[in-house]
């Protein structure tokens, strides 16, 4: 070794190391600017309903909870959100969940399309969806009552709202739980066979466990999501006055002045119940090595073998996309071949026409509008996934003590009622002039902060499953902080992150009213064309937007599908 | 010397082009030195005395001189929005950007813009009766003097806004289950009780009847008493235009307040459902147009006011059955003269809360038990 190379030697190793250095300080600066940024997105509307809530007349106050305890009938209305909510919510984790199994970690025939068809009622805006079922489910006018003469079930009940907003959520469930099956190390289920246990057993006992988090953290989205639900209740609970907590004040934001107070106070408890949750759900996770399953022994994918079970199971599956996705479809295409809807017959087939196609593409503005849309939901999807992918760091690997807090920031705009959201940010941006008001920029924060509880959710989920010796195996090798990020836990979130920005470029495309009070004439989005067809009070022509929403999406997805499953993204 | 001919010619030549430019700069710039109106008081000044066609005519030249888009915010639904502002460009050359949402969503918009001083808001407003009357109250509107109010029903005319369209309530029924339709709301609370599709927000409209009830003779209580009574049993909605599809459809056989206008379109398609004979009296609400205080762009603001409130209300009776405010156009106003009610600015206003709470009481139940 002569003089040369060792100063080479040294010089190579000061490189390195304040290479390495500066690499270090990557990841927490870019912890600062996410915490930042997460802080500024949230804050917003957080402040609004904070001060609508709590003030009355410039000074601080409590009438707005007394106001809302004592609207008539709120203690029913309560009762009522709380059978909704719960029922819903387990209803759609068993669905959701089930049918994730069966697609993602099953040999069952069909399963790549199957896996896109399961998604369908995520693309159409629920008050479609919902319209859809009463075509369906109605004791007056509906495809059940008319064809078999049964009107035992009514979608006007209870169990009819929360059998429907279950269908909806279901695909929310089944994209979480796909994520999280895919990253599953089959060997487990396997020893759990080989020891005797049956495939029910391997599931309840192995293969459940192993998905506590996502399981924990769907539950606590889907019950959300349920209590703050106006739609399906609206029109599903209204016709027979079960009346919801939303649905039951929802008048008060339509008065003048609105009174955001009311609903306000609504969202603050739930607010603290969704902290409390959070922090239960952080202390039934402790033992994070329990549902670790992406580990350094590596493993390569295996179908669990169906054998004769294959094709009931395949049967199910096609029964369950069936009724929840075909017929809804089915009823929805029927209504667009319609001038005005009537129960199917063979004089309402024969005055079908397509005319609605061809106005629908007549519509001022349409390209623009699709353009807009998909420029939006694909920017907010990958600008999303990548903030919560440090956001989900954050959470479950920095060791920051308040590292829930940040978490509980994340989730509270799924607290926050679109209308209050979208008023807090048209009031805030119109006065702070930083150039988005009146374009895309606008939405673009919006719909951010709209969707970032889910975006959290589904990184976290994907964080939680990798065994911390990877990480602390490429700091061990010398990789610095942001490197070990970069390189081995972004790859190994793949799927979780996939599986998100999925979700998130479908919902952003068909959310109806986030963009309602905020859109201009030149960021005219595809929702709002949905939404003055709907308030035109032509569902024909409502229905057709929900058509070709519907088919636009899943061409897309099927041209996309390729990547992803490359991308090791979503399971097939 | 040929030479200096033909240069004194090519001088002279040019000499006369110069004089010729300059004549016809000169003639074009002093039109242009003419100062443009930049208040609506001014351009009703330019045009002041003009009439018809001429006063168009000069509205537009006014018009097409601005050079800021021209903005429209309306509460009218989306296909309505579409056809006024393709009517308008065509009428005028003048283009529109619009935005539409419904009428509260419309009011928090404009008022939140107005109070953060925002260049780039609204010209024209479009709502309904209430909320052209919070702009009013918080001077988001301008005077509007214009001759042609004066064919419209003076009931429909403010200093700030005019009403353009009248949205009417009607109960309507499905023609297939329905072969013997009310004749009175008395007939049809008392003959359809418990078969009614009754909605869960028009407040204004229970109000209106209630009065006119009163004046009639019946007490407040037994008013209420009479639509409490119809509403057990009776299927509660939220929007007008997703009941009267439900209604043609079938999912009721009458609805109590149906947008006669939507019944109307609907009816034209053949949906099997009707509101006349009218059930009289005829609660209506007027929609109107108002001039943005702030406008940049007064000549076009003038234009497309004057443009909806003249011959624009018949295009869009025809087009889409909404009722004009000048009875010369036809509509409501004209078809059942006396038996039309304008809901009055104070149910909406300073008695707003009682109506609503003895509404909510009627058609809810205030037990805090659910009925029916």
């Amino acid at each position: 070794m002569t003089q040369s190379t060792l100063v080479g030697g040294d010089e190579h190793l000061r490189r390195r190391s304040s290479t390495a250095r500066r690499s270090d300080l990557a990841l927490p600066a870019v912890t600062v600017v996410t915490l930042v940024v997460v802080a500024v997105l949230v804050l917003v509307p957080l402040g609004f309903l904070v001060v609508k809530t709590f003030t009355a007349n410039g000074s601080f106050s409590l009438a707005a909870f007394a106001e809302t305890l004592g609207y008539p009938g709120v203690g029913a209305a309560l009762r009522t959100t709380a059978v909704f909510a719960v029922l819903s919510t387990a209803l759609a984790l068993l669905l959701g969940s089930a049918t994730a199994f069966v697609l993602v970690r099953t040999d069952v025939p069909g399963r790549r399309a199957l896996s896109v068809l399961v998604l369908v009622p995520l693309i159409l805006p629920s008050v479609l969806y919902a319209m859809a079922w009463v075509f369906i489910a109605s004791p007056q006018i509906g495809l059940v009552e008319h064809v078999l003469g049964w009107t035992s079930f009514s979608v006007y009940s209870v169990v009819g709202m929360a059998l429907v907003q279950a269908l909806a959520m279901a695909p929310l469930v089944y994209l979480a739980f796909s994520g999280t099956f895919a990253s599953m190390d089959p060997s487990l289920e396997e020893a759990a066979r080989v020891g005797g246990a049956s495939a029910v057993a391997t599931f309840r006992r192995v293969t459940l466990p192993l998905a506590r988090p996502t399981v924990l953290s769907t539950a606590v989205l889907c019950f959300t999501l349920s209590v703050e639900a106006f739609e399906i209740p609206i029109l599903l609970g209204l016709p027979t006055k079960q009346f919801t907590l939303t649905t039951l004040i929802y008048q008060a934001i339509g008065d003048y002045p609105p009174n955001y107070g009311v609903a306000g106070a609504v969202s603050v408890l739930l607010v603290v119940a969704l902290a409390l949750v959070i922090l239960g759900q952080n202390r039934a996770m402790r033992a994070t090595r329990s549902f670790q399953t992406i580990s350094a022994k590596g493993f390569s994918s295996r179908r669990l073998a169906l054998g004769p079970w294959r094709w009931a199971v395949c049967g199910l599956a096609w029964f369950y996309v069936g009724v929840t996705v075909v017929l809804p479809l089915l009823m929805l295409g029927y209504a667009s071949t319609q001038g005005f809807y009537q129960p199917p017959s063979w004089a309402a087939f024969a005055t079908a026409s397509l005319k609605s196609y061809a106005d629908a593409a007549n519509t001022p503005s349409f390209a623009d509008a699709a353009l807009n849309t998909v420029l939006l939901s694909v920017v907010v999807a990958t600008a999303l996934m990548l903030l919560m992918s440090v956001v989900a760091w954050i959470r479950v690997r920095s060791g920051l003590r308040l590292a829930w807090v940040v978490e509980s920031i994340a989730t509270i705009p799924l607290v926050v009622p679109g209308l209050i959201l979208g008023v807090a940010l048209l009031t805030v941006y119109v006065n702070v002039d930083l150039g988005l008001y009146g374009g895309l920029g606008i939405l673009v924060i919006a719909y951010m902060t709209r969707y970032m509880p889910f975006g959290v959710r589904y990184a976290q989920n994907a964080m939680y499953q990798i065994d911390d010796h990877l990480e602390e195996s490429a700091r061990v090798s010398g990789a610095s902080r942001w490197r070990s990020f970069v390189g081995v836990l972004l790859p190994l979130m793949r799927p979780g992150l996939v599986a998100g920005w999925v979700f998130i470029a479908i919902v952003s495309f068909r959310d109806l009213s986030t963009p309602v009070l905020l859109y201009s004439s030149d960021s005219k989005v595809f929702p709002v064309l949905v939404f003055e067809k709907w308030q035109n009070g032509s569902l024909s022509q409502a229905a057709t937007m929900g058509m070709i929403m519907v088919v636009f999406l899943l061409v897309v997805g099927a041209l996309a599908a390729v990547p992803i499953r490359r991308s090791g993204g979503v399971r097939v | 010397m040929e030479t200096t001919r033909v240069g004194r010619v090519a001088v002279g030549m040019g000499m006369v082009g110069v004089l010729t430019l300059a004549c016809g700069t000169g003639g074009g710039s002093g039109a242009a030195d003419e100062p443009r109106p930049t208040t609506v008081a001014e351009v009703l000044a330019a045009v002041d005395g003009l009439e018809g066609p001429d006063r168009r005519t000069r509205l537009i030249e006014l018009a097409k001189a601005e050079d800021r888009p021209f903005r429209l915010y309306s509460a009218s639904s989306g296909d309505v929005v579409d056809a006024e502002v393709k009517a308008f460009g065509e009428a005028t050359g003048i283009e529109v950007e619009s935005y539409r949402a419904s009428a509260t969503d419309l009011t928090q918009r404009v008022l939140t813009e107005h109070q953060a001083h925002y260049a780039d808001g609204a010209d024209v407003l479009f709502n309904d009766y209430k909320q052209m009357s919070i702009y009013s109250g918080q001077g988001l509107l301008q005077p509007f003097p214009t001759p042609v109010a004066q064919g419209i029903d003076p009931a429909f005319v403010r200093s700030d806004w005019i009403g353009a369209w009248v949205a009417t309530y009607v109960a309507a029924w499905n023609v297939n289950q329905v072969t013997d339709p009310p004749r009175s709301w008395q007939d049809l609370l008392t003959r359809y009780k418990g078969k009614l599709a009754i909605f869960d927000v028009d407040y204004d409209w229970f109000a209106t009847l209630v009065q006119d009830m009163v004046r009639e003779g019946m007490s407040e209580d037994a008013a209420a008493n009479l639509f409490r009574e119809a509403a057990q049993g009776a299927q509660l909605v939220d929007q007008h235009t997703l009941a009267a599809n439900l209604l043609a459809a079938g999912q009721f056989p009458v609805v109590t307040s149906a947008f006669g206008y939507r019944i109307d379109v609907m009816k034209k398609n053949g949906a099997p459902v009707d509101w006349q004979p009218a059930v009289t009296p005829i609660v209506a609400l007027p929609l109107g147009v108002g001039i943005s205080a702030t406008t940049d762009n007064p000549a076009s603001a003038v234009l497309y006011a004057e443009w909806r409130l003249g011959d624009a209300q018949r295009t869009m009776l025809d087009a889409f059955g909404l009722s004009p405010t000048n009875p010369q156009y036809g509509g409501v106003l004209a078809q059942y003269p006396g038996q039309v009610r304008i809901v009055e600015e104070k149910t909406v206003t300073t008695d707003e809360a009682r109506w609503k709470a003895l509404y909510a009481d009627v058609v809810r139940g205030s037990s805090g038990k659910v009925t029916g």
